[in-house]
């Protein structure tokens, strides 16, 4: 069989919803995009530790200090998943985060953003947590087996972050007005990444991810979709959304929003985001710097006494 | 409460939190993910340990509530060891004094475990199967720093040597420890359990060749690492003190016979790397008096 004829068969497997596992033959792009998709995911996870965990040395309570260390403790969990899984395609984790630290690699645009209050750990525990949680959700259809298996499980415990962060949300919006003050302007500050987060509306017919059953949905449904779980949610307690052509049009049964504009977000993506540089130097100087670290594991002689 | 009591109380309490709050600080950042997962879970385990005792010390009528205790106190109403407050520097220092510090805290627990504090020793009985896991990974990492390449070996004895003298610091006796003794709060006193936690760290250094941390002392020899707002390097204090106060070496073994270095941590005088701390800890919780979270 050629190439041409094996990538066919391929293709016509994951179109009839067979699942491709680690050790199958797949084409070059399946392997490549399937693993760019996965480092990325993974990288956005480790990366999206950081805006969240400089506020576990400022929780106002031992409770909140408890779980928001938990919930991101949770997200390097799943780094640590991913990045297993990613590793199984082909490139070894020491390769992954040495092109993460030093800027070859993308992660996420709303992890490149300062959180300035406790508003903002509310803010992504609810709504950035649940835009994940759309998309992560859509990737259960994902027609990499190993994938699947993990999303299954983040997916779970995403579950739980939410909760969490709906507790932190409500706390705040029926708390002081200082507090409800706190959260309405995290909410100002975060809309514009969170619609960019979805992406541009997309040509579907053009996208690879979605071409080889990677990824299931558009941009643009998985963005309806978080408008129709979040935006009645966030009315009902009062919290105004800055985008005000948003409502929902019942005749054409989807969602009118406004757009937010794209330029910031290819700055994002470039890598000139507003804490881009500053949390990717942190990382790389803690990595440079734990070079010895590896040299543990890597099984170097020991010292003589 | 009983004044003394509290004292104790508080003593613990803060040396769980101020560890756990450090332990959190690398929540996120460290070079190695699974080592990330275990630091996290430690640092709950320990601000876990914290809520507990200060929700005792409140029920006692120490404070309307453990998070005032917590977050709601001055600076220098904190009772932890100043060890405690150092920042993390790098691994191998953090690692360095996690070994140090929950060795001692191993001898602690055992120490109080027939306390006539009835409430204390209830809960000491929850917190050491935890406990016991932070001890198996401490000295997991202490042998695989301790025997591994020569720069991990370099690093990790510096560490060592350096928050030596600060780690006996520990065991200094509370200012109400008399009286403790007397009502039994405290069967083992502070210095007998110093004892106790020298001769395992004796055997620990000695089985790898390490004894000269007990012997020469050392500056840190890294800043800060781990980014966080409190973070400052501590400043090299005094260089030309090379030995380990307090501690020498009499008939094969080594003893503490002198005071206690950053002495004073049990009664409220922290370092200079405290203030930073204290002020990111409690700030959010003192901006909005009243406020629930």
């Amino acid at each position: 069989m050629t190439y041409e004829e094996r990538t066919r068969e391929f293709k016509a497997r994951i179109d009839a919803g067979d699942k491709v596992e680690a050790s199958d033959w797949m084409p070059d792009q399946y392997r490549e995009a399937t693993l760019k998709f996965i480092e990325m995911h993974a990288n956005s996870e480790i990366m999206g530790a950081l805006p969240e965990r400089e506020w576990i040395p400022r929780a106002p309570t031992l409770r909140r200090k408890l779980s928001l260390n938990a919930k991101v403790q949770d997200e390097v969990g799943h780094a640590q998943i991913l990045y297993r899984i990613a590793e199984d395609l082909g490139k070894s984790r020491e390769q992954m985060f040495d092109d993460l630290v030093n800027g070859r690699t993308k992660f996420h645009n709303v992890f490149h953003y300062p959180t300035k209050s406790w508003g903002d750990v509310a803010v992504i525990g609810w709504l950035i947590d649940g835009a994940a949680l759309v998309t992560q959700h859509a990737l259960l259809q994902s027609s990499y087996a190993p994938y699947v298996r993990a999303m299954r499980r983040i997916c779970a415990e995403e579950s739980l972050h939410l909760r969490h962060g709906e507790d932190l949300s409500l706390e705040l919006a029926n708390g002081t007005p200082a507090q409800r003050e706190m959260f309405q302007d995290a909410v100002d500050r975060w809309w514009s990444p969170i619609m960019h987060f979805f992406g541009p509306p997309s040509k579907p017919d053009k996208d690879v991810l979605l071409y080889w059953g990677i990824k299931t949905k558009s941009n643009e449904e998985l963005r309806q979709e978080f408008f129709t779980t979040y935006v009645p949610k966030l009315w009902d307690i009062g919290i105004s959304v800055p985008d005000k052509q948003l409502r929902y049009d019942a005749a054409a049964g989807e969602w009118q929003w406004g757009d937010p504009g794209w330029d910031e977000f290819w700055e994002v993506v470039r890598g000139n985001g507003p804490m881009t540089q500053t949390r990717l130097a942190w990382r790389k100087a803690m990595w440079d710097n734990h070079a010895w670290l590896r040299d543990v594991f890597a099984g170097l002689p020991r010292a003589v006494a | 409460m009983d004044d003394a009591r509290l004292t104790l109380l508080l003593a613990i309490a803060d040396d769980e939190m101020v560890t756990g709050h450090r332990l959190g600080e690398w929540t996120g950042w460290v070079p190695y993910i699974e080592e990330d997962l275990a630091l996290s879970s430690i640092a709950q385990d320990e601000i876990g340990h914290a809520k507990a005792l200060y929700e005792l010390a409140a029920d006692l009528g120490a404070a309307p509530s453990a998070d005032a205790l917590a977050f709601g106190r001055r600076a220098d109403q904190y009772r932890h060891a100043v060890l405690c407050e150092r920042s993390n520097k790098d691994f191998a220092y953090t690692i360095a004094r996690h070994y140090l510090y929950d060795t001692a805290d191993e001898i602690r627990l055992g120490g109080l475990s027939q306390s006539s504090f009835k409430e204390l020793v209830q809960l000491f009985t929850v917190f050491r199967p935890e406990e016991r896991y932070h001890t198996v990974h401490a000295r997991t990492w202490f042998s695989r720093l301790a025997d591994g390449p020569v720069d991990a070996k370099h690093r990790f004895s510096e560490a060592l040597a350096s928050l030596m003298g600060e780690a006996v610091a520990l065991f200094e006796p509370l200012p109400a420890e008399e009286s403790l003794r007397e009502d039994g709060t405290m069967p083992v006193p502070s210095e007998q359990m110093l004892g106790r936690w020298l001769d395992g760290v004796t055997r620990d250094l000695e089985s790898f060749g390490l004894e000269r941390v007990l012997e020469e002392r050392s500056e840190p020899a890294i800043g800060d690492l781990v980014p966080t707002s409190s973070g400052a390097a501590e400043e090299s204090g005094d260089a030309a003190r090379l030995r380990v106060p307090g501690i020498e070496r009499q008939d094969g073994r080594w003893v503490h016979t002198g005071g206690f270095e950053g002495a004073g941590g049990r009664r409220g005088h922290h370092s200079e790397e405290f203030a930073p701390l204290w002020e990111e800890m409690t700030n959010l919780y003192r901006t909005h008096p009243g406020a629930t979270w």
